[in-house]
């Protein structure tokens, strides 16, 4: 699922219910502003 | 970017433990005006370009002791000088909506990082506007708190008593967990507050029915963008169904905010850069014949055109012979203009007015020949901050596929009702969760 768009509420609860962890949130958070910074 | 820390971070999140805080494991992103101890922060200008503080701002250091993880710094205007992010060393931040538009500024990195998804929510400063007017441009929400509430230890000063640190955020409600991390007493910042804070997603449900809201009579909103003014008619009537009450106040002196605001504020301006010599940060010019022509040619090289034509105001308007006609006159109507918000405030809960006169626009398009029509740009968010007072900024609906923002404006200290209002507004609409087409607008 991804985390673009996702409001502060929304990935709180992604994380307590294990959809995803910190470190891949955090890998994916990245991943955008890495894209977004080459555009 | 800071990859290295914040995957080391977040690996070492440990989501089985019990945690109060909302924020821990979550991704944000700092305005590259806070001081982030082993991480660059530039201010976006050339002379702190390779800048590595060796301390954390106390308002970054309590969103991380929170738990948030710092994946890295935004662009903004040079030392957030700016309304449109041109000002940026490092070149403009680009609109999310529309590419060949501005995101705003100062916090224009910061506003444009949330608004195409890439964090949840970040830090911006905000001295007329920073917070708000980017928000507002890119579809976001932010917040200015009330002067005091968010220590400035390790902001990077542009003008003291005017500088406030504040969240962006794609709603309301993460605003207010952001103000509740970053909130609080600060030693080491003499202006900060020393009071208890309240828990700002307490009653941020509670029915605003009965709320008296101000429109201010000498805003003349006729003048507007006709499509500016017809957004701003259509978010009254979602409040009034909302159970608000309309008041017409009057703030006799709110007309001066401008000419006020860039009379101080470029004054102390002028004496916070003087720190940036050549000598003790940043940049230093090579080839200098003695002590004097290093700091003449460090400052000449080192700053930009704006930031050089804020001094060049401050420094004039402090001289002597026109402290007393400019500086001493402007923190009188100063003195004015705070005085007619508190007569406002014994009548009404909130104030309400547009974020900004009108939309982005395009870059190049405003203040290269005459910088006053970007200063303008301020026209509805320079008075809270002379007031000190808080005030948000709320999206309500696009015009020509661009966003326009709401602006509320509350009492000192009253950021429990500005965030109330705002989120039952967002429970009533849809605009905050409007996404830019990023495909369509590179």
């Amino acid at each position: 699922m991804s985390i673009q768009f996702k409001t502060i509420v929304e990935l709180r609860a992604m994380l307590d219910s294990k959809q995803i962890s910190a470190a891949e949130l955090m890998q994916e958070s990245l991943g955008l502003a890495k894209k977004n910074m080459k555009n | 970017m800071n990859e290295e820390q914040a995957l080391k971070k977040a690996s070492a999140i440990n989501l089985d433990e019990k945690t109060t805080s909302n924020l821990s494991g979550i991704p944000l992103a700092q305005k590259d005006l806070f001081c982030t101890e082993g991480l660059r922060t530039t201010c976006s200008s050339k002379i702190l370009s390779n800048f590595i503080p060796p301390y954390t701002a106390t308002a970054v250091k309590n969103l991380e002791d929170a738990g948030s993880v710092t994946i890295g710094k935004t662009n903004m205007d040079e030392f957030a000088m700016g309304s449109s992010n041109e000002t940026s060393f490092f070149g403009s931040v680009h609109n999310p909506w529309k590419k060949e538009y501005v995101p705003g500024g100062s916090s224009g990195g910061s506003a444009a990082a949330v608004a195409a998804g890439i964090v949840p929510a970040a830090t911006g400063t905000d001295t007329g506007g920073s917070i708000r007017q980017p928000a507002a441009h890119c579809g976001i929400t932010g917040l200015k708190p009330t002067y005091g509430r968010v220590s400035r230890w390790g902001m990077i000063a542009f003008a003291s008593s005017l500088d406030q640190a504040g969240p962006l955020a794609r709603t309301s409600e993460d605003c207010a967990i952001l103000l509740n991390a970053m909130s609080g007493f600060d030693s080491k910042d003499t202006t900060s507050l020393n009071i208890e804070v309240p828990d700002f997603l307490e009653n941020i449900n509670k029915p605003i029915n009965g709320i008296r809201i101000g429109i201010i009579k000498e805003f003349n909103l006729a003048d507007l963008d006709s499509k500016v003014q017809e957004r701003f008619e259509e978010s009254k009537k979602t409040y009034e169904k909302l159970g608000a009450r309309f008041v017409e106040v009057s703030l006799p002196n709110i007309s001066a905010s401008v000419p006020t605001y860039y009379s101080i504020a470029p004054a102390e301006c002028s004496s916070n850069l003087s720190r940036f010599d050549g000598v003790r940060f940043g940049y230093r010019a090579e080839n200098t014949d003695d002590l004097n022509d290093l700091y003449i040619k460090s400052r000449s090289e080192g700053f930009g055109d704006e930031v050089k034509r804020r001094i060049l105001i401050g420094t004039y308007a402090l001289s002597a012979g026109y402290y007393d006609a400019y500086y001493k006159k402007a923190q009188q109507v100063r003195r004015l203009i705070k005085e007619d918000f508190e007569h406002a405030f014994e009548s009404v809960d909130l104030l309400m007015t547009p974020t900004s006169p009108n939309t982005a626009f395009k870059f190049g398009s405003k203040g290269t020949q005459n910088p006053v029509e970007l200063y303008l740009e301020d026209l509805f968010t320079i008075s809270s901050n002379l007031a000190g007072i808080p005030a948000i900024s709320i999206p309500h609906g696009l015009v020509n596929s661009l966003p326009a923002g709401l602006q509320l404006i509350g009492n000192f200290l009253r950021e429990d009702q500005l965030l109330n209002a705002a989120h039952i507004f967002q429970k009533n609409s849809d605009f905050h969760h409007l996404k830019p087409d990023l495909e369509e607008s590179q």
